[in-house]
């Protein structure tokens, strides 16, 4: 993966909302309605996402005529694994500070 | 920021003269950006500008074009060892025109008078900061060859602040001061010929104008420094009426605020003439009417 990815809640709003895709392609406006996000965060957060391996761009190959093609991003192995991971260590954090308030 | 709202100011104008799509002036900036950016920077704002087109509300569009100009402006793209090394130059010769500035403040206590000095202060490290700033995008924008020829070419302008220091702003200071531009002209010329390039030519004029602002500074501040200036019998008279005690105070205190100016003026000026200079060169596009 080469650089570590800082996890914030947006960061895990967008990997969450392409994991929930299932592997297919979604393009800059679905994500921003899905996490509420506003452009200027969303897109270095795909470029930086994209940098680091997690996810994977493409252009749409087939637009609507009269339109440009659209970018469209999904996520890779590698970004299922990192969310997996982070997903994993946050429950077992959680469980462990449940199981102190017992 | 004068600086920074400089470069804004380049880029709508480059926008402009490209012509106005009407879709709004945060997306005419976007496509200028695109022009001028690496091809790996220019892939991701062709990415939102599709997204833009296939948007239908207005306001939406409008929002959504605005956040993305915010995302391009305020995140540098991926560096390389151009960059690194601009960076590196423009950085240094920033570092001296603190130094240079401080070192008068210290050495020239009349400079210290009052308290406008401080906020005249606060207002040229703003200058300072506004051009590392625009120096770290820059430096990471357009092709290695046109950030390099545009920075060299801002190194003569040295050569020109010590002769404006000499002149003591006379007929042959103007000139000088024309002089500083013409270096950033030619680069600008000399990128934009071989293919027509202007987004490429912009860049040079840019760093050209960047490189020439610091380095005429520095080297007009360290001649004041130096000699003074010869004391003419037009500024022993001014010095007179002053009001001002310290002679040698007064006169530093008076190049140090054309030195600012020059700081402000310089980059201006060599980037219209950069511009100005692509733009001769650079064949227009031909257009055909639609059938």
């Amino acid at each position: 993966m080469g650089r570590s990815v800082r996890v914030t809640s947006s960061t895990l709003r967008v990997m969450k909302s392409l994991a929930a895709s299932s592997g297919a392609w979604c393009h800059g406006y679905e994500l921003l309605t899905e996490t509420g996000l506003k452009s200027g965060s969303l897109y270095p957060m795909l470029m930086r996402l994209a940098e680091r391996g997690l996810l994977e761009a493409a252009w749409e190959c087939y637009p609507p005529a009269g339109r440009p093609p659209r970018h469209l991003y999904r996520l890779t192995s590698q970004g299922g694994q990192w969310l997996y991971d982070v997903q994993s260590a946050q429950a077992g954090r959680a469980g462990l500070q449940l199981r102190g308030a017992q | 920021m004068i600086v920074a709202a400089a470069l804004l100011l380049v880029v709508v104008t480059v926008g402009i003269v490209r012509g106005r799509s009407g879709d709004g002036l945060a997306t005419d900036v976007l496509r200028t950006l695109q022009d001028l950016s690496s091809a790996a920077r220019q892939e991701w704002i062709t990415a939102m500008l599709a997204e833009y087109d296939a948007l239908d509300d207005p306001r939406t569009k409008r929002r959504f074009a605005r956040g993305c100009l915010r995302a391009v402006v305020l995140r540098a793209g991926p560096s390389d060892r151009t960059a690194v090394a601009i960076r590196g130059v423009i950085d240094l010769v920033a570092a001296g025109a603190v130094g240079l500035a401080i070192f008068g403040l210290v050495h020239y206590p009349g400079l210290r008078a009052g308290w406008a000095w401080s906020i005249e202060f606060a207002g040229f490290l703003a200058i300072i900061a506004a051009y590392l700033f625009a120096a770290a995008h820059l430096s990471r924008l357009g092709s290695p060859a046109a950030r390099r020829a545009g920075t060299l070419a801002g190194a003569p302008a040295a050569l020109c602040g010590w002769w404006i220091a000499q002149s003591n702003g006379g007929t042959i200071g103007f000139a000088a001061m024309l002089l500083v531009v013409l270096p950033c002209a030619i680069a600008a010329m000399i990128v934009a010929r071989p293919q027509a390039q202007a987004g490429q030519a912009a860049i040079a004029a840019l760093c050209g104008a960047l490189s020439a602002g610091l380095f005429v500074f520095v080297s007009y501040v360290a001649t004041t420094y130096a000699t003074l200036g010869p004391p003419t019998a037009q500024l022993l008279d001014e010095f007179t009426h002053s009001g001002a005690h310290d002679y040698r105070s007064w006169a530093v205190g008076d190049d140090l605020g054309g030195a600012v100016f020059l700081l402000l003026a310089v980059p201006v000026l060599a980037t219209a003439a950069g511009l100005v200079a692509a733009r001769l060169v650079t064949p227009r596009a031909q257009t055909f009417p639609a059938p």
